[in-house]
């Protein structure tokens, strides 16, 4: 099995139309699947012809996003998100 | 533009018609004219804001909330009860909801645009304003600025639509 590549979502909090949801700002996951350049909506919103950048899947457990005290946290969110969000980061608990 | 004032409030059936009941021999909103001009039957129109697609997205509490979240932004809040019942569309939403696809085909905007005008808009409009509602205000706003037409011709167009009477039946006898 591939090593999962972790990244972390920027947690900027810009005004204007952007694709990271707020609650995964700042968030750690790992790539579940890169799925190919799409024009950055972020661009398109505004009428301007989208940048080609890479769309990731990427996979955050519940006890990431919502804390250890979650209902479920062993369970996971996927979300795709754009490369310009993500930050590559060691595994957080590397052995 | 005389955008309509918003009277809509949460409880969706003890409002009064907009149109003191005749619209009962239309289908409803006719063009975005009409719309635009607070014709429209809200009474046909069973789409409630908790409908909305953003309530549909993330229904657990956020122990962190975030500073700058925008309003829009809803992932991670209390949502409340989300009602599951089934409504129609009224004959006007049906048509914004095609416009868009005619807009996007041709090349006018795209639906990033259409969702950048629906976020920006006030906090309050998600309450206040249905969801097609919403839609044909952000698809004029992005024609607008894709230059397909000017406010003044909007405004000359709507005023030949209020000429012609609030109904179908008055524009064909007229």
């Amino acid at each position: 099995m591939a090593e999962r590549q972790f990244m972390r979502v920027r947690a900027d909090m810009p005004p204007g139309h952007v694709r990271t949801p707020a609650y995964l700002r700042g968030k750690t996951g790992w790539v579940e699947r890169k799925l190919g350049p799409f024009p950055n909506p972020e661009e398109l919103a505004y009428g301007h012809p989208g940048t080609a950048l890479d769309l990731m899947r990427v996979r955050f457990t519940m006890a990431e996003v919502w804390g250890p005290k979650t209902a479920f946290p062993k369970d996971t969110i996927d979300a795709e998100i754009y490369t310009h969000w993500l930050e590559p980061v060691e595994p957080p608990h590397a052995t | 533009m005389p955008r309509r004032e918003a009277v809509r409030e949460n409880d969706l059936t003890n409002r009064p018609c907009m149109m003191n009941g005749a619209c009962a021999k239309d289908d409803g909103c006719t063009c975005i004219a009409t719309l635009f001009l607070g014709r429209i039957d809200i009474d046909k129109c069973a789409w409630t804001p908790s409908h909305d697609l953003n309530y549909s997205v993330g229904m657990s509490k956020t122990s962190e909330p975030f500073d700058g979240r925008r309003w829009h932004d809803m992932g991670g809040t209390t949502a409340g009860p989300i009602p599951t019942d089934q409504h129609d569309f009224a004959l006007w939403e049906k048509r914004v909801d095609a416009l868009m696809v005619i807009c996007s085909t041709k090349g006018y905007f795209t639906v990033d645009g259409l969702r950048r005008v629906l976020e920006d808009m006030a906090p309050e409009t998600f309450e206040t304003m249905t969801y097609y509602e919403r839609w044909i205000a952000s698809v004029n706003q992005n024609l607008i600025e894709a230059g397909v037409y000017s406010t003044a011709e909007l405004a000359a167009r709507m005023s030949e639509v209020a000429a012609r009477g609030p109904t179908y039946g008055e524009a064909a006898d007229g």
